[in-house]
């Protein structure tokens, strides 16, 4: 049994094609304007690689800020189910998902059966999300790719105190000016979003594991100071980007059974 | 999660229909009145209103006007116009609004809905019982308009559940209502008209009855016979003319047709199936995102704001002392958190309350204050859960569509994953 999960996010679409219960096959797809022209060209990509048709799909969920605007998906779910049931797939043991994306982060705390007991997620602002990053990586004319491994040479610590995205790129501005090296502010930009996010995780019991998802997991100055803030490790899935578009294909999987 | 069968289109009451008729007939009679030369009074919510009816004066209100101007989707331009003269980002939204009206300069001014408030005001009626806000706003408007300002002080409620208050706290309310009757009358120059107090005080005692009558009704009934968007159209009649005889009209009508769809078990989506608590003032600009859960079988069934901002009953009685119990007894905004928990965790019982949505509201912090306090004692006392969403009840400047959509319907998916978890044992 054929199906697929989308995760229509603001930056990127995420997709997974599930055989059954395992991956057959996923690709992500930075979105422009045209998101829903995106989710097409890299299904149908995904698809001629394996071989296969769209008839041969049983079910498709979407999920993501674009949920409700793919029109082939039989089913909409939010990323925090999806979260929930891509991360209990692998790591059972998992009590607390940390999810930063480009446009928002999350908070999932689990219960011992991995259902979703509450979540919390960042206002309105980009403060505690990746598009944080991105912003000051234009900033600083650093690769988005090179800020965590530039960042865990810093040398020093520097502070970037305003969670206003706009206010924090005039702080960096400011330390290039006073010739601060770039790694030890990329650092200081780190410590600033880890900061946030842990907070808000902090307005509930925060148990253990903790697995963090969503495409700043790959950047590993984020990950050391969100370890560093919550004093322990953390789980990272192989994918942590494609975490939505599992949980998604998982649902389209039960109710393909369900049919 | 999604893919549920849409609600029926139109109001659930056909009773609502005639809200827009009686707001339209209200905003024609004060605009006649003004230009007839009778006295118009600027009040605020749970203001004496009562006592300008018993001195011929007519009372407006720029609050409720703001909501109008909100709903219209106009409410932005005049909340940067007041900004602009240097208030703060920070004022409450209803507050900007009205400034932003009054202050406008140049062109591009909306056009306001009904005309806009009547102005000038002849004199100005306020308390500081919802919040110190609407005092220092009314003293802007006092030195726009250069005319007399009265104030209703009022404690902080410490009750209990039962919600009553202390008899100093009485004592001291009693004294203030008379104090401002002596205002009044050095104001109109006429003597206190008490026979007509206390008749309007009976109009408002009966109206106030029929709103809690009617929200409890809708409360209590599985399925309920209408949601949260609706109900917030309905509450005009009360705010703006209480103390007359037309929300007594209205509610009692309302009333027998929610007690026949109640009886007959009618409800106002085809298959509820979680019942849901709006705390805080709704997003004016943006009342669908009440009826937007119907679509996944949630329904807002209760909102303090319309229970514990408006209506109430008034022990006539004793009238002074029955107005002054009244007027402390039921303002949430007034109440400090132990009470207001206490009295969430009654109503969520009474109306079957699944689940709660708290509206951090940027405009009124007052309101907003224990947000994650109250929402882990219901999850941990009553196995109650909630989300939070972050806006503003009339500036829609700083409202993310995405994200809120996001919180309420991941916050559904979870009541249906408590339920399914429920039913499998």
């Amino acid at each position: 049994m054929l199906v697929a999960g989308v995760d229509a996010g603001s930056n990127a679409a995420k997709i997974v094609l599930m055989e059954e219960d395992q991956i057959l096959s996923h690709g992500v797809l930075k979105t422009g304007a045209n998101s829903l022209g995106a989710v097409k060209d890299l299904l149908q990509h995904i698809l001629e690689q394996q071989h296969k048709k769209m008839e041969d799909i049983s079910d498709i969920v979407s999920t993501g800020y674009g949920r409700n605007y793919i029109p082939f998906a039989t089913f909409q779910a939010t990323e925090i189910f999806c979260h929930a049931k891509g991360v209990f797939r692998t790591m059972p043991q998992v009590r607390t998902i940390i999810d930063i994306g480009g446009q928002d982060s999350k908070v999932i705390y689990l219960d011992n059966n991995g259902r979703v007991a509450d979540f919390v997620m960042n206002d309105k602002c980009a403060a505690g999300t990746g598009h944080f990053i991105e912003s000051l990586a234009m900033a600083l004319s650093v690769p988005l790719e090179e800020m965590g491994p530039l960042s865990v040479r810093a040398e020093q610590e520097i502070t970037i105190s305003s969670t206003c995205t706009v206010f924090a790129e005039s702080e960096v501005v400011s330390y290039v000016a006073q010739g601060f090296p770039k790694s030890d502010i990329i650092s200081g930009v780190h410590h600033a979003l880890a900061g946030r996010v842990v907070s808000m995780a902090r307005r509930r019991e925060i148990r253990r594991e903790i697995c963090l998802t969503g495409g700043v997991a790959k950047n590993i100055g984020v990950v050391r100071w969100i370890e560093k803030e919550l004093g322990g490790s953390m789980r990272i899935p192989e994918e942590p980007q494609l975490t939505g578009a599992i949980g998604a294909a998982m649902i389209a999987l039960e109710r393909a059974r369900e049919q | 999660m999604g893919n549920q069968s849409s609600p029926k289109k139109g109001r659930a009451l056909k009773t609502s229909y005639e809200a827009s008729t009686i707001l339209r007939n209200y905003w024609e009679t004060i605009h006649a009145a003004k230009k007839a030369g009778k006295p118009i009074g600027y009040c605020s919510g749970n203001a004496p209103v009562e006592l300008m009816y018993a001195f011929d004066i007519l009372p407006a209100y720029p609050e409720n006007y703001a909501a109008v101007v909100a709903s219209a989707k106009i409410a932005l331009p005049l909340v940067q116009m007041a900004e602009s003269k240097e208030f703060s980002h920070d004022l409450c939204s209803y507050a900007k609004i009205n400034l932003g009206e009054v202050f406008w300069e140049g062109k591009g001014k909306p056009e306001m809905p009904f005309g806009g408030l009547p102005t000038p005001p002849d004199i100005l009626l306020t308390t500081k019982i919802p919040c110190i806000t609407q005092v220092k706003w009314w003293e802007v408007l006092r030195d726009v308009y250069h005319c007399p300002m009265i104030l209703l002080d009022a404690p902080m409620l410490e009750g209990t559940v039962d919600n009553q208050p202390s008899e100093d706290q009485v004592d001291f309310v009693v004294d203030q209502l008379k104090l401002i009757i002596a205002q009044l009358e050095d104001f109109t120059h006429t003597k206190f008209n008490e026979e007509k107090f206390f008749h309007c005080l009976s109009l408002s005692d009966q109206a106030g009855g029929l709103w809690h009558d009617i929200i409890d009704l809708r409360g209590e009934a599985v399925p309920t016979p209408v949601g949260s968007r609706e109900m917030c159209g309905n509450v005009f009649s009360l705010v703006a003319m209480l103390g007359t005889e037309t929300p007594v009209k209205f509610y009692q009508k309302m009333k027998e047709e929610l007690q026949y769809k109640t009886w007959k078990k009618i409800g106002a989506i085809p298959n509820e199936k979680y019942r849901l608590l709006y705390e805080n003032i709704p997003l004016w600009y943006n009342l669908e995102m009440l009826s937007d859960v119907e679509n996944k079988g949630a329904v807002f069934v209760f909102e303090t704001y319309l229970r514990y901002v408006w209506g109430g009953r008034i022990d006539l009685t004793d009238p002074y002392r029955g107005y002054a119990k009244k007027i402390l007894s039921d303002v949430f905004l007034n109440m400090n958190l132990q009470l207001r928990y206490d009295i969430m965790a009654r109503d969520i019982k009474n109306y079957h309350i699944d689940g709660v949505v708290f509206h951090s509201n940027r405009s009124c912090k007052r309101y907003s204050l224990g947000y994650y306090e109250l929402k882990e004692m219901l999850l941990e006392r009553l196995g109650i859960p909630s989300v939070v969403i972050e806006a503003d009840h009339s500036d829609p400047s700083g409202y993310s569509e995405g994200n809120t959509k996001m919180k309420l319907d991941a916050f559904i998916e979870l009541l249906e994953e408590r339920r399914n978890a429920g039913s499998r044992g």
